[in-house]
C-alpha cells in the first residue's frame, strides 16, 4: 500500500491510500495513527466500505497538499553504506551498520516544499531510502524486521558542508534539511533487497543507487540499531547515499537558489524539492502542522 | 516541567568541552575531513567541541538509571545542563544574545554506553533513562560562574570528578551561538555543556554496576542522586 499524508479541506493532516492518481481516505479516521489507518484500509479493501462501516473520501492526488508521510520522532543516519560513496568521501567502509549521525527532528519537511539555503552555507544533497519504524522495536532478528516497519520512502539528507565535522549534527539539522516522501510504501509491497533510485539536479543525473549493492542491508541496519537502542513508531532511519554528492565533485558543486532536486524511484515515487535563498523563502517553511 | 513529546524538545550534549578532557578523540572518533572539504569548512567559535544528539527518550527525572543487561561498560559524568527560555537562530547571534536566551540551569548526568562503538554516538547516548536531569532548576542569571561554580560527581561516596566552569573551553552561551548558526533553538531545548575529566573511560574508575549510588552536585543547584538498576533481558 502507498500511503500519503495530506491536509484535508479543514486544514487537518490525514492519511490516504494512493491508487494511480487517486487517493482514498477514511474521513472518520482523520486523526488515526498510520498503523490504524493501514489496518482500517486493509479491512476496507477486504470487506468493501459498506461492510467495514466506514465512509470513503476520494480525491485526485494532484489536487492535494502533501505532507511528509511521517512527522519523525527522531532521525538516525547511516553515513557510509555504498562503497562508491565511501571512496569519494575518503572514508572507511563500516564493519557493522553504523549510525554515523542523527538529524534533529526539526529538520523534516515535505515533498514539494521549498528548502531554504542558509546564508553562507555550502548546501549539498544526498538521496537516500528512509525506513520508518511502525511499532516498538528492540533486540529483534533480521527476519523479524519487516513486521516492525511502517514502510519506506525517499529522503534527501541535505547537508551544510561548511560545518566542521565535529558538528555533523548541526550541519544536517537546519530546518528543511530532511525532506521525506512523497508517500510511504508498506514493506509487503516491496523487495527491500532490490530497490533503486536516481538523483537529479535540475534534470542532470547526479546519483544512481540500488540496494542490491549496499554494504549493510536495510534489515541488518534496523536489527543492528535495535540491538542497543529501543526504537519506536515514527523513528526514521536513513540508509545511506551512493557516490555523486556535490561536495566530492571536481570542482565541488553546491546547490543554488532555484535548484530543483528530484529523487526518483520506480518503487517509491519521486521526491522533489526546490532550494531557495534565505532572502526569498518564508522564514520557516517546514513542519506545516 | 519536562515535556514528554520528543518532537517538542531537543537534547544536545557536547563532548571534550573541559580543557582536561579529550574523550572523543581518545575513542578514535576524530573525523578527519577529506582534503576537498578543508577549503569549504567555515571555522566557528568552538570547533574543538563535539556536538552530539541524545534521544529525548533518554531524559528522566526519576532517580534511577537502567543498566542494560548486555552492557558491561556503562560510564557516567556530571554535566551542567542549560534550558532555553527564548527562541534563537538560525543565523549568527552574539554571545550576549545567547546568554539572554538561556532560562535555567539544571544538573544532568552524561551517561554513555562504552560497549557501543564510538562511531555510533547517538546509539551510545540515547538509551532510556541515560540522561537523568534534576527536577530543581535555577534561573540562569542566578547561577554562580567560572571558578565559583564547582561540579562534582561521586559514585558510592568516592569522588570521580571535581572541576569548575572556568575549565570549560566554551561557555554555555558560546556553545549556543554555534548551535544557532545552523538551527533554531527553542524554549525547553536542553544543552548538556560537557563533562570534566574523571569518567571511567579516562581510566582508574569502575564501570557502573547495579546498586551503585551516583551523587552529582553543582554549586547553586544542589545535588542529584541516582541509583543504578540492572535491566533484565526482555
Amino acid at each position: 500500500m502507498r500511503v500519503v499524508r495530506f491536509l484535508t479541506t479543514d486544514g487537518r493532516p490525514a492519511f490516504g491510500a494512493v491508487d494511480d492518481d487517486e487517493v482514498t481516505w477514511l474521513p472518520q479516521l482523520a486523526d488515526a495513527t498510520l498503523e490504524s489507518f493501514v489496518s482500517s484500509m486493509r479491512d476496507d479493501q477486504r470487506l468493501g466500505s459498506t461492510d467495514a462501516g466506514l465512509d470513503r473520501g476520494v480525491a485526485a492526488l494532484a489536487s492535494l497538499q502533501l505532507l511528509s508521510p511521517i512527522a519523525p520522532r527522531q532521525v538516525i543516519g547511516v553515513g557510509t553504506n555504498y562503497r562508491d560513496h565511501v571512496a569519494e568521501m575518503s572514508a572507511t567502509a563500516p564493519a557493522v551498520p553504523t549510525a554515523n549521525f542523527a538529524k534533529l527532528p526539526i529538520s523534516w519537511t515535505s515533498h514539494g516544499a521549498d528548502i531554504e539555503l542558509p546564508a553562507g552555507a555550502f548546501v549539498d544533497y544526498e538521496g537516500e531510502i528512509a525506513v520508518v519504524i511502525g511499532r516498538p522495536t528492540f533486540q529483534i532478528t533480521e527476519a523479524q524486521v519487516d513486521g516492525h516497519l511502517a514502510g519506506l520512502c525517499l529522503a534527501n539528507d541535505v547537508s551544510a558542508r561548511e560545518v566542521p565535522t565535529t558538528q555533523l549534527l548541526l550541519g544536517k539539522s537546519h530546518p528543511g534539511f530532511c525532506p521525506l516522501g512523497p508517500f510511504l510504501v508498506t514493506p509487503d509491497d516491496l523487495d527491500l533487497d532490490d530497490l533503486s533510485y536516481t538523483v537529479a539536479v535540475n534534470g542532470e543525473l547526479r546519483q544512481t543507487a540500488t540496494t542490491t549493492s549496499i554494504i549493510h542491508s536495510i534489515r541488518s541496519i534496523v536489527a543492528g540499531f535495535a540491538r542497543s537502542l529501543p526504537l519506536h513508531a515514527g523513528d526514521v532511519i536513513l540508509t545511506g547515499s551512493p557516490a555523486g554528492v556535490g561536495v566530492a565533485r571536481h570542482p565541488p558543486l553546491e546547490l543554488h537558489d532555484g535548484d530543483v532536486v528530484e529523487i526518483t524511484s520506480p518503487q517509491l515515487g519521486t521526491l522533489r524539492n526546490r532550494f531557495v535563498s534565505a532572502s526569498r523563502s518564508d522564514k520557516y517553511p517546514t513542519s506545516p502542522e | 516541567m519536562l515535556v514528554a513529546d520528543p518532537t517538542d524538545r531537543l537534547v544536545i550534549c557536547v563532548e571534550d568541552n573541559y580543557r582536561d578532557q579529550q574523550t572523543v578523540r581518545k575513542t578514535g572518533l576524530a573525523l578527519n575531513p577529506p582534503a576537498f572539504l578543508s577549503s569549504i569548512i567555515r571555522p566557528g567559535p568552538c570547533d574543538d567541541v563535539w556536538f552530539l544528539p541524545r534521544a529525548t527518550d533518554s531524559l528522566t527525572m526519576e532517580h534511577r538509571l537502567l543498566k542494560p543487561s548486555a552492557c558491561q561498560r556503562l560510564d557516567v559524568g556530571v554535566s551542567l545542563a542549560v534550558e532555553m527560555a527564548l527562541p534563537i537562530g538560525p543565523g549568527e547571534v552574539s554571545v550576549d544574545e545567547a546568554e539572554r536566551a538561556i532560562g535555567w540551569a539544571r544538573i544532568a548526568l552524561d551517561v554513555v554506553r562504552r560497549d557501543v562503538p564510538p562511531e555510533q554516538a547517538f546509539l551510545a547516548r540515547s538509551y532510556p533513562t541515560h540522561t537523568p536531569i534534576s527536577e530543581h532548576r535555577l534561573l540562569w542569571s542566578d547561577m554562580p560562574t567560572g571558578a565559583d561554580c564547582t561540579l562534582q560527581l561521586t559514585v558510592n561516596g568516592r569522588i570521580r570528578q571535581r572541576s569548575n566552569l572556568e575549565a570549560q573551553r566554551a561557555s554555555a552561551a558560546t556553545l549556543i551561538t554555534q548551535i544557532a548558526r545552523s538551527i533554531r533553538v527553542s524554549p525547553g531545548d536542553l544543552l548538556l555543556t560537557g563533562t570534566p575529566h574523571g569518567i571511567a573511560f579516562d581510566g582508574g574508575e569502575q564501570w557502573l554496576e547495579a546498586g551503585d549510588e551516583i551523587v552529582a552536585s553543582i554549586d547553586g543547584l544542589g545535588q542529584l542522586t541516582i541509583y543504578v538498576e540492572e535491566e533484565l533481558p526482555k
